[in-house]
């Protein structure tokens, strides 16, 4: 459709700006060092960068929870080594969203609850939540699933990452439910489809886990992405 | 089909075209707590999501001046039709909506084409009944608008039963063409009636190149709203959404090829010869009537907006950035009062309202309509956050008790009108809506389940209904004739000036008053015995929850007492016994 409208464009000006702006960036070729690993070895490659960095941004979503089901709807914010969490918490309880800005550090949940002014120490598996603090390093991090997935076949070469400027190579696999429940303590499903995508520098970028992640409840989608690599930020108690 | 019935029919079509509009107003009431959860807004924090709401009565009143007098210099099908195109714009821009800023703007391109919808079929109605014979089908447009706002959220209620909040958008965008298609090949038919001024180019060749251009505009700009993955993943198409600075949206290869194509659409409908949309006439038309008077109220009502829309209530009612927008809003107001002190041709004409009871009812219709957003706003919102969590048509028929006894208060108000003095009625009426609120405001989580809910529902619709009439009747009985039909309209105007000051203010000052006065909710591990989450703290939570909706119906049986006293005080003057009632029940 694309190459049609360019066509048309031949006799306006604004060819020439569609031509500049697509020259301008060049193409990229995607010849990269990955192809001599195999796609465990680039999964576990990316559990080192990511386990090694001193911090990133995290955003964890879901287009949905199931309805009825009382979780976590989102989780956005900074993670460090410390290891700690300074962001916000989505939770929904008996139907009602509730935004939490939290900060988790050396074990501890501090919530500022909704229309509430001050902080407190919260257990996040009262919420069906993990300690965010925990979500990328360590015996509760996303990281843990690189190794475990099984299956791991190497996908196509697609476009993301911060402001789509970035070639990333998918990998597919799945994750046994036990791997799972160490991060997403609520989980139900016996296996997770997982998707992942990373960088030429053994990032990973996005991960999108698909299951059963709450007790009688039906299938859904968790995607996480990991920006910002590197990210140092002093996150301290409230 | 004679001429008189083809007429007959654009008329019609006019006026469907009005209840939809009027629809609108009230269709996101249901879908707002999906909107701001797709925008990443709490639902705690209302006030922020006040302007897709606000944004909407913005363009339909800062329109409905500028456009009243368009439809004279231009004619009314022309208007008509470039009302539903901008209105299908609108309707576009907010489906595809990605952030807060994109569903205002879009909200607001709504309701600049529903504002001007209205004026035009009111002028409409003007050529085709002599004065004489107006009174009914006026009166059927200004029906027909109400049941809009009926069956608005129930409208938007079952479409959010079957689909998401940007269906309803989606269908508005269809049904907004269809209308303009309809409407433009029922006039090309007619053309005697109500003729388009200057559209007798219309059949030639249309202009190709602008055409092309729209397309290309509506293309690249569509692709940059809703980012399809396919392309954007795709290693060398994905290349035309990468930003050349920062990383918004517009500066990127895709974003640039969209706003120089639609710079270009602009240019060329200013130049061609034959352009798809006279840009130079309406210019032209826009100038002469009173632009600068129609941008700076525009300009002082969209600050009264932003400066409640970006308050943070825990800890004050307007942040510094408010104040600004604030002041702004102040420099407009006194330049567009000394505008129209200067003008030739006032917006309001010299006069025109000076007596007491005139503009004393544009005073009360303000507050009328600052309490009247509150219930309608307020009534579905607590009932999804109560009792019916996942279903949008539990909580628009809760709504519905309120609406029924709003037109039976509206009959029973026009009948009173004429036997007691209106400045009572009113003042009944509202005090009734107060009542009404009160009780609202001791709602607790379940009472919606229990039939009492029904006793303030139904008691503030009646209310609402009562004071209609009586307000119409002191502003008709104390203007001049040939000034009733802007007189009532500025009742209206002023009416949906406060509706969009009320949903800001309420909302932000209700939740600041909460803040300062309610004592911290305890901790949890208090509550639950040194767990942090049990049964008790979740309802305490919730309880929190509505806490601020109970506060803005507090805030709005305030406004209504303020309506009550100003009727008493203002309206004695007014001599509406002899009036007819159907020129009382005008209600916009």
């Amino acid at each position: 459709m694309f190459r049609h409208l360019s066509r048309r464009l031949a006799v306006g000006p604004a060819a020439l700006l569609l031509a500049l702006a697509l020259t301008a960036c060049g193409g990229g070729d995607d010849g990269s060092a990955e192809d001599t690993l195999t796609p465990e070895e680039v999964l576990a490659q990316a559990k080192t960068t990511l386990d090694e960095t001193s911090g990133l941004s995290i955003a964890l979503t879901t287009p949905g929870l199931p309805d009825g089901v009382q979780g976590i709807a989102s989780a956005t914010g900074v993670i460090t080594d410390a290891p700690a969490f300074d962001g916000d918490l989505e939770v929904v309880l008996s139907g009602t969203t509730f935004s939490v800005p939290v900060i988790a550090v050396d074990d501890i949940v501090n919530a500022q609850l909704p229309l509430t002014t001050g902080w407190q120490d919260i257990d996040p598996e009262d919420y069906n939540a993990p300690d965010p603090a925990g979500l990328v390093t360590g015996e509760t991090g996303f990281s843990g699933l690189l190794p475990a997935t099984t299956e791991v076949a190497e996908g196509e070469s697609v476009r993301g990452g911060n402001n789509n400027e970035e070639i990333l190579t998918t990998y597919t696999g799945s994750v046994p439910g036990t791997a799972m429940a160490k991060v997403i303590p609520s989980t139900a499903g016996d296996t997770f489809a997982a998707t992942y995508e990373i960088t030429e520098d053994g990032e990973l970028r996005e991960a999108t886990f698909v299951g059963v992640f709450y007790p009688a409840s039906e299938e859904m989608t968790y995607t996480v992405t990991f920006e910002n690599y590197g990210t140092q930020k002093e996150i301290t108690a409230p | 089909m004679s001429s008189a019935r083809q007429t007959q029919v654009l008329l019609a079509l006019a006026s469907v075209a009005v209840a939809f509009a009027a629809a609108d107003t009230y269709v996101v009431v249901l879908a707002l707590p999906d909107m701001m959860a797709s925008v990443g807004i709490p639902v705690v924090q209302l006030q922020r999501a006040a302007p897709i709401i606000s944004g909407f009565l913005l363009g339909y009143v800062a329109m409905l001046p500028l456009i009243g007098r368009i439809a004279d210099l231009r004619g009314r099908v022309p208007v008509l039709l470039m009302a539903l195109v901008v209105f299908a714009l609108g309707s576009l821009v907010t489906a595809l909506a990605y952030d807060m800023t994109t569903i205002v703007v879009g909200r607001f391109l709504q309701g600049v084409g529903g504002g001007g919808l209205v004026p035009a079929t009111l002028a409409l109605v003007a050529d085709l009944y002599p004065r004489e014979r107006r009174g009914v089908p006026l009166g059927i447009v200004s029906a027909v608008q109400e049941i809009g706002s009926v069956v608005g959220p129930l409208f938007g209620a079952v479409v959010l039963s079957v689909g998401d909040w940007r269906a309803i958008f989606l269908i508005n965008l269809a049904v907004g063409l269809v209308l303009a298609a309809a409407l433009r090949t029922l006039a090309e038919r007619a053309p005697d009636s109500a003729a388009p001024l200057g559209s007798g180019a219309r059949s030639a060749w249309p202009d190709v190149v602008g055409g092309l251009l729209l397309v290309l505009t509506l293309a690249a700009g569509g692709l940059v709203f809703v980012r399809p993955s396919q392309l954007m993943q795709d290693l060398t198409w994905g290349q035309v959404f990468i930003p050349f600075t920062g990383d918004g949206r517009w500066l990127t290869p895709l974003g640039v090829v969209a706003m120089a194509t639609a710079v270009l659409f602009v240019i060329r409908c200013g130049t061609a010869r034959r352009p798809l949309v006279d840009l130079r006439g309406w210019g032209r038309s826009m100038v002469e009537a009173d632009l600068p008077g129609a941008l700076l109220l525009a300009v002082a009502l969209s600050g009264v907006i932003l400066a409640f829309a970006t308050a943070d209530p825990k800890i004050q009612v307007f942040s510094d950035q408010g104040l600004w927008y604030l002041a702004g809003s102040a420099v407009a107001t006194v330049l567009f009062l000394r505008h129209q002190r200067l003008s030739a041709a006032p917006l309001v004409p010299r006069g025109a309202i000076r007596r007491t009871p005139a503009w004393g009812s544009l005073l009360v219709s303000f507050f009328v309509g600052a309490a009247l957003i509150a219930a309608l706003i307020d009534i579905p919102l607590f009932a999804r956050t109560t009792v019916y969590p996942d279903s949008q048509l539990q909580a628009a028929l809760v709504l519905v008790r309120f609406l029924v006894a709003l037109p039976v208060g509206a009959v029973v108000g026009g009948y009173l009108t004429r036997r007691v003095p209106v400045g009572v009625v009113t003042a009944v009426g509202m005090v009734l809506a107060a009542i009404g609120f009160v009780l609202m405001s001791r709602w607790g989580l379940t009472t919606l389940e229990e039939a009492s809910a029904s006793i303030s529902l139904v008691m503030g619709g009646f209310g609402f209904g009562l004071a209609l009439a009586p307000v119409n009747a002191a502003v008709l009985a104390s203007t001049d004739d040939e000034v009733h039909g802007l007189a009532t309209a500025l009742v209206v105007v002023s009416r949906m000036v406060g509706m969009l000051v009320g949903i800001s203010a309420l909302t932000t000052i209700g939740l600041r008053r909460y803040y300062t006065e309610q004592v911290d909710i305890p901790p949890a591990r208090d509550v639950c015995g040194g767990k942090t989450r049990c049964r008790e703290f979740t309802l305490l939570l919730k309880e929190a929850g509505i806490a601020q909706e109970q506060t803005v119906f507090l805030g709005a049986a305030l406004c209504a007492l303020v309506a009550a006293a100003l009727a008493l005080a203002l309206f004695r003057t007014a001599v509406t016994r002899d009036l007819a009632a159907s020129d009382v029940l005008r209600l916009r």
